[in-house]
């Protein structure tokens, strides 16, 4: 079981590129030098900016519904898991359907694998990989009460995808957390950030 | 995992599995003439192996029906029904070959885990193919007239070949069982190491998924073995008792089928169904991310995938300017999430904003902010 | 004659780079280690702890040290792939002699007889000083200072110099000039506090990863951050205020803050009466620096300058860092200076949340420059022509002062007299200067020159490839010893594991080369890095950097201690200069008037474009280690020209077309990477790579006049659009590369290409 009392907090603004997230997940026990976590420029004409990406850990994940071979589960914790290996078959509706862009089905691999949490480490009480060494804590994994106190920004765990409103065990930092973080393409396709 | 307690029977997939529990019910009478050939000592494995088709029956039917499974089996029964099916069966026929048969992209997870894999899943295979036709009374064994040292065989109550009992072949016919248990045994201990090694399975791994199951198997093909070790090496010593023993442990496996980590046995040949899936996709092209314009995704998912999000009541996963959620990579995906926190922050950290950089006089162009 | 012996394609083959792609036995490999080491990075001068996982005496991973109080278990991504560095098949595991045809290994006792002799030869026909010694400081405190005994007593050379010189050496001489010490004035623990933080010439993100989460920390707190900086990096992004200034005008910026400062009276006028000397020469150097004039030389906006002097002047607590942007200037010191201007005339230093520091760019950058490893300088930061200094120094030692040699050359320089057949011979270890020194066409040429080179490493460098004798050393894992991280914690190196074959510490091979020099007196009883340090310690006593209360106990107790720690009894000083009490003999503070001068070389008609160069997050300086790791290599293959769009265009240049750079050295020809954070009027390049494909080939041997460090960050350029054809032979190999690191297959496609 992970604590509640934790909880994945990731600032992309902080985020400054080094990949560190990246080596550190294909170290870890699960995850065998495959990483499951993504860092992506923006777009690095207009700007240095990147940004990490974890499972944000719905309620009702998406990725769940849209599984033919219902192999992938949240355990009672809040976690999402990879794909079962006895069940998944490798047909991507997971990799297209995610609002995060997170899961990642290895061709050859015919299955599934994406970020758990590092559960080997956060069911002992350690923290995930990527937060551990995450040079600018872009990614924060901390007590949720901590963090109040630790950060000006404020979490926010609902995102509207379009307009169809996700929860999230994850959360992203923002100045006003009251109102759910509105996640909508024309955004870029304008380029207007 | 669905248990027997929280079980929420549903009337399609329950009648779709009676029918199928009726037709096994028929093939079994017809093949045993009426009932005549089956072994009373088998009794008790018949009646749970008809529970355990009848449970898996269902729950492949309630599987099928879930709109996202529903969705690639119409998919690949319309191409099956279709003129593409001679373009595509050749190249199913490899497919099984090398994902059902030989297990590839197991080998490519690990190589520990395709060794054990493959133990176990041939041993079972092997034993169900013995054990299934024989408690059914499809397959049986006489001795051929009075002739002691011959074997009739009879296959749904028709005559087969004879062998002789003391040769290859018979010594196969009586030990086929004993192979396949030495199989799932081996398998089982090099799992058990494996899992044992393993952090990442040992931290994820779960009791009643990935362990029990482990150990049914073990359970089942240990006593079958020591039947074997009773009769040939100590007289038969406690024959009843492991006969028993190893009863009650198929009957339990039996029982846990429908249930349990082993149930993926009827779900794999689906990869089969993916993967040809893919390929008819592949033909059809991918189309573009709305963001960046890669192409990314595959037409017939795509289509199909917009109508599974409508029955799964996900309709709302649309952006303004009539982008569908769909159409978004998932690299535009991650990137968006972090741009739209830009947005929330409104610009605060936009260096260029507070200083605008002065063009040098070599440089002929607009002059002002680059941005 | 030291030409590489074989073409660089075949000595390629033999000793990489090659890639090591995961760890030892594969990543399906039982993971579970026998022990856990407790060791520092090797990778900057952070000097981030970790756990090194060890199974049957190989390093197999690492675990993060959650409890070493500066990183907490944060690690760049340098510091996460660092274990692969070992059991890597480019390892040197037994000693190279140069032949005629390529390297040929041999015994370890042929390879030191040959050593010893030419060494003599060439002392002897040409005088001790004819053999120098180049060195570097990722090698502990133990091997920096034995380096320099070495130097100086074994061999009798004056000329021993370090890489160091390509670093610290500008902050090092500014430091003492303003404070009479040379260290960081505070831990990084005061970064949290400070209200502003002004970081010049720092690509902080990348080069100091770890350090970004302390701004961060103070910015939660509302703190504003001030980055100077010709591009926009990653930190710079989100700065408060970011001043893209041209490059080379770095004292131009701080004169004129410190114009503003008084001119606003925003100034801590008892501070600069009680605790400095030299305020009214600073300000009459800075009295034409308006605005107007700033904005001129720095290209920035007059009103951004005098936003800036007003968010540094009107702060309650400030932190300043700078690094090896303003410090590889030819003005390098002045820079320094007039930053530490700005902190003196507003008294923000030696309080809480009130510090200044140059961060240390390499692995013991600070305690590598502190122990007799430069040129003009004697252990606990003596000074080698300070006949006091020299008499502790000679007690300590056992040798007469006729023994010890004076002043040599500084690194540049002992290049140069090897250019110009003054020196001829040279010992270099944990220094590759033909990718990192200026000029490499020159510096090739130079090394061509010598009669015998003799190189200690544990790979073969692309210097050690000139060589005529190679003697393999060992990993940062696989010896003990401290070392002392940018903040001036002293922290302790744990042995993970033994080193390969006949591999073997530097410390170890120095001793014997001495002893077989026959001066075995003063370095037999160095048996091991404690016994080293026990004499460090003695000697640096009475020092400014000094280390005499620091036991490896006390060090690994504590987690690190910050000198000057005097005695057993004493705790060690994070924080210098607490109640203004400076190091000078009248315990205050120096102004350093910084009049301004331009750069040795400036844009012109032939050359007008400006040219910056530094390093990426994925590789450490001339990159011997960081271009042999599968990760590091797959995230960052080859360097690159990067500049604006309006450049570009200017000369048709798309995203990833070649360009020829040309300067008044060399040129090179590199895909470019077009941005728009970089300033329009300059293109910036990484250095980490050597050859056809090194930055160094476009930089000069311009030096500071004092510190004598090289102006890497200032040059003028002219590009040129070109063909791919003209691509380098090296970027080809080092995509394939890149490939083989991301697929695990060592053929490129050819659809890849």
């Amino acid at each position: 079981m992970v604590s509640d009392e934790y909880g994945f907090f990731i600032d992309p603004q902080r985020c400054i590129g080094c990949k560190s997230c990246v080596g550190a997940c294909g170290e870890c026990g699960t995850h065998k030098g495959r990483p499951m976590i993504h860092l992506d420029e923006l777009d690095r004409l207009e700007s240095p900016q990147t940004t990490p990406t974890v499972c944000m850990h719905c309620e009702d994940p998406i990725c769940a519904q849209v599984c033919p071979a219902d192999a992938i589960k949240r355990s009672e914790d809040g976690v999402v898991h990879s794909s079962q290996k006895p069940r998944c078959i490798g047909c991507q509706n997971c990799e297209l359907s995610c609002p995060f862009g997170v899961p990642i089905v290895f061709s050859g691999l015919e299955q599934m694998l994406k970020c758990d949490l590092c559960y080997d480490r956060t069911s002992e009480g350690l923290k995930p990989m990527c937060a551990t060494v995450c040079p600018s804590q872009a990614l924060l994994y901390a007590p949720k009460a901590q963090v109040e106190l630790m950060r000006r920004a404020k979490p926010v765990r609902e995102f509207l995808v379009g307009s169809l409103l996700v929860k999230t065990r994850t959360a992203v930092m923002l100045p006003d957390p009251e109102t759910p973080l509105h996640l909508d393409a024309a955004l870029l396709i304008e380029g207007g950030f | 995992m669905a248990t027997l307690g929280s079980l929420d029977l549903q009337v399609r997939p329950l009648f779709r599995a009676a029918l199928t529990t009726l037709a096994l019910c028929g093939l079994v009478a017809l093949g045993s003439r009426g009932g005549r050939w089956i072994d009373p000592a088998l009794l008790g494995y018949l009646m749970a192996s008809i529970f355990a088709i009848f449970g898996v029956a269902y729950r492949y039917w309630e599987w099928v029906e879930r709109p996202a499974t529903w969705m690639y089996m119409r998919d690949s029964l319309r191409m099956l029904a279709s003129r593409r099916a001679l373009a595509v069966l050749p190249r199913l026929g490899l497919l099984a070959l090398d994902q059902i048969f030989l297990q590839r992209f197991i080998e490519k997870r690990s190589l520990k885990r395709w060794g054990a894999h493959a133990l176990i899943a041939w041993g079972c295979l092997l034993a169900f193919a013995v054990t299934f036709p024989l408690v059914f009374g499809w397959v049986r064994f006489t001795s051929e007239g009075l002739n002691q040292d011959r074997y009739q065989t009879w296959l749904f109550g028709l005559p087969g070949g004879t062998f002789p009992v003391h040769s290859f072949l018979g010594f196969l016919a009586f030990h086929v069982l004993d192979l396949a248990a030495v199989m799932v045994i081996a398998g089982c201990v090099l799992a058990f190491v494996r899992r044992r090694q393993d952090e990442g399975d040992t931290a994820t791994q779960r009791f009643d998924l990935d362990i029990a199951p482990l150990l049914v198997l073990l359970a089942v093909s240990v006593t079958g073995i020591l039947l074997t070790v009773s009769e040939k090496a100590f007289e038969g010593r406690n024959f009843q008792t492991i006969a028993y023993l190893h009863e009650l442990s198929v009957i339990f496996m039996l029982l846990s089928l429908p249930f349990g980590k082993l149930f993926h046995i009827v779900q794999r040949p689906a990869q089969l169904g993916v993967t040809i899936y893919k390929a008819e996709g592949e033909r059809e092209g991918r189309q573009p991310c709305k963001a960046c314009g890669t192409p990314f995704i595959r037409a017939n998912q795509r289509r199909d995938l917009e109508a599974l999000f409508h029955r799964l009541g996900l309709d709302a996963a649309r952006h303004s300017e009539g982008v569908h959620h769909l159409d978004l990579c998932p690299r535009c995906k991650r990137r968006l999430l972090a741009a739209s926190q830009n947005r929330r922050l409104g610009g605060a950290f936009d260096p260029f904003a507070a200083v605008p950089l002065e063009v040098e006089p070599l440089l002929d162009g607009p002059s002002g902010s680059p941005q | 004659m030291s030409r590489t012996p074989k073409p660089l394609a075949e000595l390629r083959k033999t000793y990489g780079p090659h890639l090591n792609l995961a760890p030892v036995g594969g990543w399906d490999a039982d993971p579970e280690p026998d022990r856990l080491v407790k060791t520092h990075c090797c990778f900057c001068g952070q000097q981030c702890g970790i756990q090194l996982k060890v199974k049957d005496e190989k390093v197999i991973g690492f675990e993060p040290w959650m409890e070493f109080p500066f990183n907490q278990g944060k690690l760049c991504p340098k510091g996460v792939k660092r274990y692969l560095q070992g059991n890597h098949p480019d390892r040197l595991t037994s000693a190279l002699m140069r032949t005629d045809h390529g390297f040929a290994e041999v015994d370890w006792e042929a390879a030191m007889a040959r050593t010893v002799n030419e060494i003599e030869r060439i002392q002897t026909e040409h005088g001790k000083d004819a053999f120098a010694v180049l060195s570097g400081v990722s090698l502990s405190n133990e091997k920096s200072y034995l380096a320099g005994k070495f130097a100086r007593l074994g061999l009798g050379t004056r000329n021993l110099d370090y890489n160091g010189r390509l670093c610290m050496v500008s902050a090092g001489a500014g430091n003492k000039k303003a404070f009479g010490v040379d260290r960081a004035a505070n831990s990084w623990a005061d970064i949290e506090l400070a209200d502003v933080i002004w970081v010049s010439g720092s690509n902080v993100a990348e080069c100091s990863p770890i350090t970004t989460d302390y701004i961060w920390r103070a910015r939660d707190r509302g703190a504003k951050l001030i980055v100077v900086d010709p591009r926009i990096t990653p930190l710079g992004r989100t700065a408060d205020l970011v001043l893209p200034l041209r490059p080379g005008s770095d004292s131009a910026l701080t004169n004129g803050i410190l114009h503003l400062l008084q001119k606003w009276e925003l100034l801590d006028r008892d501070f600069i009466e009680e605790h400095t000397a030299g305020f009214d020469a600073a300000l009459e150097a800075v009295k034409d620096c308006t605005p107007e004039w700033t904005s001129k030389l720095t290209g920035l906006p007059a009103v951004a300058i005098e936003k800036a002097a007003r968010m540094w002047g009107e702060a309650k607590t400030s932190f300043l860092l700078h690094a090896r942007g303003i410090e590889h200037q030819s003005k390098g010191v002045e820079n320094v200076c007039s930053c530490i201007n700005m902190v003196l005339a507003t008294g923000r230093i030696g309080r809480p949340g009130c510090g200044y520091a140059t961060i240390t760019g390499q692995g013991n950058g600070q305690g590598g420059r502190e122990h007799g490893h430069k040129c003009d300088q004697l252990p606990g930061n003596r000074d080698i022509e300070n006949p006091e200094h020299r008499a502790h120094i000679c007690k300590v030692w056992g040798c007469t002062d006729a023994e010890l040699p004076g002043k040599g050359l500084t690194a540049q320089e002992i290049m140069n007299a090897i250019h110009a057949g003054e020196i001829k011979g040279l010992l270099s270890l944990c220094f590759n200067p033909l990718v990192s020194l200026p000029d490499s066409e020159f510096t090739r040429a130079a090394l061509e020159k010598l009669e015998f080179h003799v190189n200690l490493d544990f790979f073969l460098s692309e210097t050690g490839q000139h060589a005529d004798v190679i003697l393999p050393s060992a990993l940062h894992e696989e010896d003990e010893g401290t070392s002392t991280s940018a903040e001036g914690r002293i922290i302790k190196l744990n042995k993970a594991v033994e080193p390969p074959g006949d591999a073997r510490a530097d410390w170890k091979i120095m001793v014997e080369m001495a002893r077989l020099l026959g001066k075995g007196k003063w370095f037999d009883h160095f048996t091991s890095p404690r016994a080293i340090f026990e004499e460090l310690r003695h000697a640096s006593k009475g020092g400014t950097a000094d280390y005499f209360g620091v036991t490896y106990e006390k060090v690994e107790k504590s987690m690190g201690i910050f000198w000057p720690c005097p005695d057993l009894d004493h705790p060690g000083t994070p924080r210098l200069f607490e109640g203004g009490r400076f190091f000078h003999p009248d315990g205050k503070a120096r102004f350093i008037p910084t009049p301004w001068r331009p750069p040795m070389e400036v844009v012109d008609e032939a050359y007008p474009i400006w040219l910056t160069t530094g390093r990426t997050v994925f590789h450490y300086l001339s990159g011997t280690q960081t271009r042999r790791i599968g990760f590091l290599v797959e995230q960052c293959p080859h360097p690159y020209l990067e500049l604006h769009p309006r450049l570009a265009d200017l000369h048709g240049i798309e995203e990833g077309d070649a360009v020829e750079i040309t300067s008044r050295r060399g040129s090179l020809v590199l895909p470019a990477k077009v941005v728009k954070t970089i300033r329009p009027d300059t293109v910036f390049i990484p250095y980490h790579w050597p050859g056809a494909l090194s930055a160094n080939r476009l930089t000069a041997r311009h030096l500071d006049p004092v510190s004598k460090i090289p102006e890497f960050k200032v040059s003028a350029v002219r590009i040129a659009k070109t063909t791919p054809d003209r691509f380098p032979e090296e970027l080809a190999e080092l995509r394939r590369m890149a490939f083989e690191a991301r697929t695990d297959q060592p053929v490129l496609p050819e659809q890849v290409l």
